[in-house]
């Protein structure tokens, strides 16, 4: 009676622990995917500056463009004055 | 008269050589080849445009976690793209070609005019002009790479104007101030890298003030002091501001994105896989002297030539106490931004690649001081040994004559180019990244599109160039690595020689029955046109992947024979054998992989999981040692490791 006992748990304890073998395996299988990256492009460890995401951008598109517009309105005057004092 | 018809000559040479590099250029600009970065750069340039059209609601441009490309001003990009949308022009490429040819010619002029400054001599000009043409590196690139080339024209003409600046000291005229300052702007607006010109001119300030001790007095009155900080303010501004203005990134925040650019620009977090003295090797990992080899076995002798001279010469000027000489400084000067860049990058270990590529803008001076050294070599032959002026002459011509041949035979892959000191192009293949633009993919793209007429085929291509087959909707184009092709549904294949091992190039083991067509590069494999015979493999390899292991094998192993060098394909029944629990099938194809290419990453990790699965943790960890060492960065490896080191915890 003992010994059936014991066949009895032992088969239980093996049937219970198929899911967890099968998880097992599944999880220290590492050869899905084997090829062979040729360059960082499309693979983790990309790195981006901290700080540097677009969502954290400080101005709006309509201030940047502005900012833009009377930039080169500034420089191209300063650049039209300088030259044409020279050539007085 | 003899003087003033001889200086005329010599400026009618340079302007006569400008025109015939302008007709060459645009002769040359429509049959280019594009790169594989145009088809990263322009796709991007696009998006910035839509950005100012949008006037930046659509914020795509920012968005650019893989690529980086946010963190480039590529301002020649941007105008590409913009006069393309504009105009609706349809060959977008051919614009963007004529604009490098533009942007080359004007690193010609600006050179040239920087040769004319420090010597004085509109024939060191003109020789100038012509060592830039017999650099096949340079000129090889001038059409399709719009970053690196108008990047070297902005740096040339910002040390042009500083050069400027500094001869007209202690009052340098407003003009002179403002196009420093715009030539500082440009060279920002294409890469962050072009702040450098700011120190440059601090420097310069500083070293002629020290030379010249006696203008302190004049730099210090009133008048001359005012005006001077305030040029020097002007340039700030315009440098600094002026090159952020196409630059949506930068424009965020003008003080902080800039500089954070140029970190990012330093260290270079892509990375990628580079043949380099024989290995293939991930660029992070390449040797400091990567640059420093690079220049020498891909400058062409005559440059190399007249480099030795120039030294020869300032050194020489030097002992003879001559270095006071003006002409002397700069030169001295035009050495420093040649070297400085070269040191900076070795000294902050930056991630380079693709050869010389970076380093670009440092060939205009190495072309200006061989100028200047075959020039004075010249006059000092013509002065002191008369017998040796036509043998000498004759020897640089026909040296100079090896970069021509070469470029003539090779375009539109011309930048191809090894001197002899590294043995020459056919050494040079398998030993060093060879046609890391993929410029030989243009020939083969032409030859398919033929062949195709008007059949639906499908294609793939290890590259990005699409382009090619833009224009034809029968034909659809994938990406797939060359040696994983037969996991790709393809009828035509175009494969340039690229990323594949050393050790199968060397030993004729990268080569296939499926090969229709090769093309050659100086008697080199350059790219290769393959035509499936039956999809057996692909059909092969899905069936191991749905757990159809005897199916896939027979399919696999049918294909097997007419391509007995696929190693993939011994990858994939060797997996399909471990994954079947065959282990003595499963290491006949492991070891017949092995065979074929002993370095393939693949098989390494079939055998360190095979050994995991036994239990066999410490073979299965030496196994994964050896794969690091081959390939740090192959998927999974890692994971692995730490999964062996878990269980030995526990």
């Amino acid at each position: 009676m003992e010994k059936i006992k014991k066949v009895i748990a032992s088969l239980t304890g093996i049937l219970l622990s198929i899911p967890y073998r099968l998880m097992a395996q599944d999880e220290g299988s590492y050869i899905e995917n084997l090829g062979v990256q040729d360059s960082s492009y499309m693979e983790e460890g990309n790195p981006i500056p901290a700080g540097s995401a677009a969502e954290q951008a400080s101005g709006s598109g309509n201030t940047v463009i502005i900012i833009v517009v009377a930039a080169v309105l500034v420089i191209a005057a300063v650049v039209f004055f300088i030259l044409r004092k020279k050539k007085k | 008269m003899n003087k003033a018809f001889h200086i005329l000559s010599a400026q009618n040479g340079f302007a006569a050589i400008l025109v015939l590099a302008a007709i060459l250029l645009g002769f040359m600009a429509p049959k280019a080849a594009v790169n594989v970065d145009e088809q990263l750069h322009y796709p991007h340039a696009k998006k910035v445009v839509n950005w100012y059209f949008t006037l930046g609601e659509d914020r795509s441009c920012l968005d650019t976690p893989k690529s980086n490309l946010k963190y480039y001003g590529q301002s020649v990009d941007n105008l590409t793209a913009l006069i393309n949308r504009v105009f609706s022009i349809e060959n977008e490429f051919l614009l963007r070609h004529y604009a490098g040819a533009f942007f080359f010619w004007l690193l010609l002029l600006f050179s040239g005019m920087i040769a004319r400054k420090v010597t004085g001599s509109y024939q060191v000009a003109t020789i100038t002009v012509l060592t830039l043409l017999l650099m096949p590196r340079l000129f090889g690139q001038a059409f399709g790479n719009l970053k690196d080339i108008p990047f070297a024209t902005g740096y040339t003409a910002g040390v042009f104007m500083i050069i400027k600046f500094l001869k007209e000291m202690p009052r340098p005229r407003w003009r002179t101030a403002v196009f420093l300052g715009l030539a500082i702007a440009f060279t920002v607006s294409v890469r962050a890298g072009g702040f450098i010109l700011f120190g440059y001119l601090a420097l310069c300030i500083f070293t002629f003030l020290f030379w010249k001790p006696f203008y302190l007095n004049s730099v210090s009155t009133k008048p001359v002091f005012v005006r001077l900080t305030g040029q020097v303010t002007v340039i700030l501004f315009i440098g600094y501001f002026a090159g952020l203005l196409f630059w949506p990134f930068a424009l965020q925040n003008v003080f902080s994105h800039p500089l954070e650019s140029l970190n990012l620009m330093e260290h270079y977090s892509v990375n990628i896989r580079q043949i380099f003295e024989g290995e293939l090797t991930w660029s992070a990992q390449l040797p400091w002297y990567y640059v420093p080899k690079w220049l020498l076995i891909s400058t062409p002798e005559f440059i190399m030539v007249g480099l030795l001279f120039s030294l020869f010469f300032v050194v020489r000027e030097f002992i003879d106490r001559k270095y006071s000489c003006e002409n002397c400084l700069y030169t001295i000067f035009i050495l420093f931004v040649f070297v400085f860049p070269v040191v900076y990058v070795i000294a902050i270990g930056s991630n380079l690649y693709s050869g010389i590529r970076q380093m670009l803008f440092v060939l205009p001076f190495v072309g200006i001081l061989a100028a200047i050294g075959i020039w004075k070599f010249v006059k000092w032959l013509a002065g002191n040994n008369k017998k040796l002026f036509f043998p000498s002459i004759t020897i640089l011509i026909a040296l100079a004559f090896l970069p021509v041949k070469h470029q003539a035979a090779t375009f539109p892959a011309g930048y191809v180019y090894f001197n002899s000191i590294s043995g020459g192009n056919k050494k040079a293949w398998s030993n060093y990244e060879y046609d890391y633009y993929f410029h030989g993919i243009k020939q083969p793209a032409d030859y398919l599109i033929n062949l195709a007429g008007n059949d639906d085929i499908k294609v793939v291509m290890n590259c990005n160039l699409t382009n090619y087959f833009s224009t034809y909707p029968n034909i659809e184009v994938g990406y797939s690595r060359y040696l994983e092709r037969s996991s790709t549904d393809w009828d035509y294949a175009i494969f340039g020689i690229n990323y594949i091992h050393p050790h199968l190039l060397k030993n004729y083991k990268w080569q296939t029955t499926e090969v229709i067509k090769t093309f050659y590069h100086k008697g080199n494999p350059l790219a290769v046109v393959l035509k499936r015979v039956d999809k057996n493999d692909f059909y092969g390899i899905e069936a191991v992947e749905k757990g159809n292991f005897t199916e896939g094998q027979e399919l696999i192993k049918s294909s097997l024979q007419n391509n007995l060098n696929n190693v993939w394909l011994y990858v994939q029944l060797a997996k399909a054998n471990l994954l079947a629990g065959n282990a003595s099938e499963f290491k006949k194809y492991l070891n017949e992989g092995k065979t074929i290419h002993p370095f393939y990453e693949p098989l390494f990790m079939l055998e360190a999981q095979y050994y995991y699965n036994e239990g066999q943790y410490v073979k299965s960890m030496n196994i994964l040692k050896e794969l690091v060492e081959i390939n740090p960065l192959y998927p999974n490896a890692q994971a692995l490791k730490n999964d062996i080191e878990n269980k030995k915890l526990h």
